[in-house]
């Protein structure tokens, strides 16, 4: 299965940070009955690494703690790619505007004062949750195309700029395929759109099922679809695509049974670090996949970025 | 009952609340030991850890239903933080105050 767009609503956890004993007992009396899931740090420094390790939905964080107070844990949080995204809101007993103000700049999303009511506890937990979710949709949204829930071109545009990076810098193998399905127009113009749209679903399920945990799918427009494979050499590259090929050969189509569907696939990929800018990359494969349709559709072509800039050294 | 009768034993306001009996109970059942340390830094004049244990108990007592115990480890704590000598004999008064509150609590 292919990397999805994420789309399961699991309970969230909740990490609280505070120094003292008794809130985290008070707080796991008073949440025993919301949709979460509680985990405690007692100093700064365990928040931090308790965030990195087990992702929270959203952060309770105290703000008069020993050693690294919650200004500094705040900070820590907005400064790191794994921690940048989780919503915290600060419980403290500090009251003064400036620390309100201080801890908003910092990034937090809300600020209750101790003693806390426990009625208003729980809807800004409730609130902050609900934001969140609804933000992590939008953003994942943008990202997914609504016929396939493969993800969309502009998804692919940035996970292929990643991908490229990667291998440029570590020389990790990496492979793209481009898919294109074969006489699709002649398939709507006889059978209708519905067919047509229900050639690409049905597609782009096959390319999920096909491919590996770490492949990357996404609808390229219309019925071209690109499959990023990190850690891929051309040849096993060649063996995914081949596989979702056959699978999709021996469909059968109900409303359609006398004639089946088929996709010509192009690839360029290397084993090696690629000396080709990832539009160059893009462009070889659809090359590939030009030289698959006009040498009979329905089959696999490959580029060996590799080989190719090794025929190119021998003739410079 | 008032907190001004000292023989009357201070229930929690969350006494009913079924969440919350385990956890007064622990809280009370520490209290004791609070207070000696309370008592402890009081009597080698640490009044800067007199302050400290004061503001734990005033920042927990009020969650556990305790607000008498939250106003009363409050007043104890300013107390402490004020600089002055003389203000031992007002510290001395707000622990003993602190103190007998502390004697009455009752989960139930």
């Amino acid at each position: 299965m292919t990397a999805t767009p994420e789309t399961s609503e699991q309970r969230p956890t909740l990490l609280v940070v505070d120094d003292s004993a008794d809130v985290h007992r008070l707080l796991h009396a008073r949440l025993r009955r919301e949709e979460l899931d509680l985990i405690s740090a007692h100093t700064g420094e365990e928040g931090l690494s308790k965030a990195r390790e087990n992702q929270p939905g959203l952060v309770l964080l105290d703000l008069d703690m020993p050693g690294m107070d919650g200004f500094e844990v705040l900070r820590e949080f907005k400064d790191d790619q794994e921690t940048v995204h989780i919503p915290v809101i600060v419980l403290s007993a500090l009251s003064q505007s400036i620390d309100k103000v201080t801890a908003f700049d910092l990034g937090a999303v809300d600020y209750i004062t101790k003693p806390f009511d426990v009625t208003e506890l729980r809807v800004r937990i409730r609130s902050a949750l609900k934001v969140h979710r609804l933000l992590r949709m939008l953003a994942e949204k943008a990202h997914i195309d609504g016929l396939t829930g493969l993800f969309n071109r502009q998804a692919f545009d940035e996970s292929w700029a990643k991908a490229t990076s990667a291998n440029a810098r570590h020389a990790t193998p990496l492979s793209l395929a481009m898919f294109d399905l074969d006489h699709f127009k002649s398939l709507n113009d006889t059978f209708g759109h519905p067919a047509g749209d229900d050639a690409i679903r049905v597609f782009a399920r096959t390319l999920s099922r096909e491919s590996r945990e770490a492949d990357i799918a996404c609808r390229y427009g219309g019925e071209e679809f690109v499959l990023i494979m990190p850690e891929t050499a051309p040849e096993d590259a060649n063996s995914v695509c081949e596989r979702v090929g056959a699978q999709l050969r021996s469909l059968s189509w109900p409303s359609h049974p006398e004639r089946s569907v088929t996709v010509s696939i192009g690839v360029a990929g290397t084993a090696q670090q690629a000396a080709i800018r990832p539009a160059d990359w893009v462009a070889a494969a659809d090359r590939a996949l030009y030289a698959a349709k006009a040498g009979g559709r329905d089959r696999t072509e490959v580029i060996d970025l590799a080989a190719r800039q090794i025929r190119m050294a021998k003739a410079g | 009952m008032t907190a001004s009768e000292p023989n009357n034993l201070i229930l929690s306001d969350f006494a009913d609340d079924p969440d919350m009996v385990e956890i007064i109970e622990e809280f009370v059942g520490e209290i004791p030991e609070r207070i000696a340390a309370l008592q402890a830094a009081f009597d080698s004049d640490d009044t800067h850890a007199v302050a400290s244990l004061a503001h734990q108990l005033k920042g927990s007592g009020g969650g556990y239903g305790f607000n008498q115990v939250s106003e009363a480890a409050g007043r104890l704590e300013n107390a402490a933080r004020s600089p002055s000598q003389h203000d031992l004999e007002t510290i001395r008064v707000e622990l003993n105050r602190l103190v007998s509150f502390c004697s009455r609590l009752a989960v139930r």
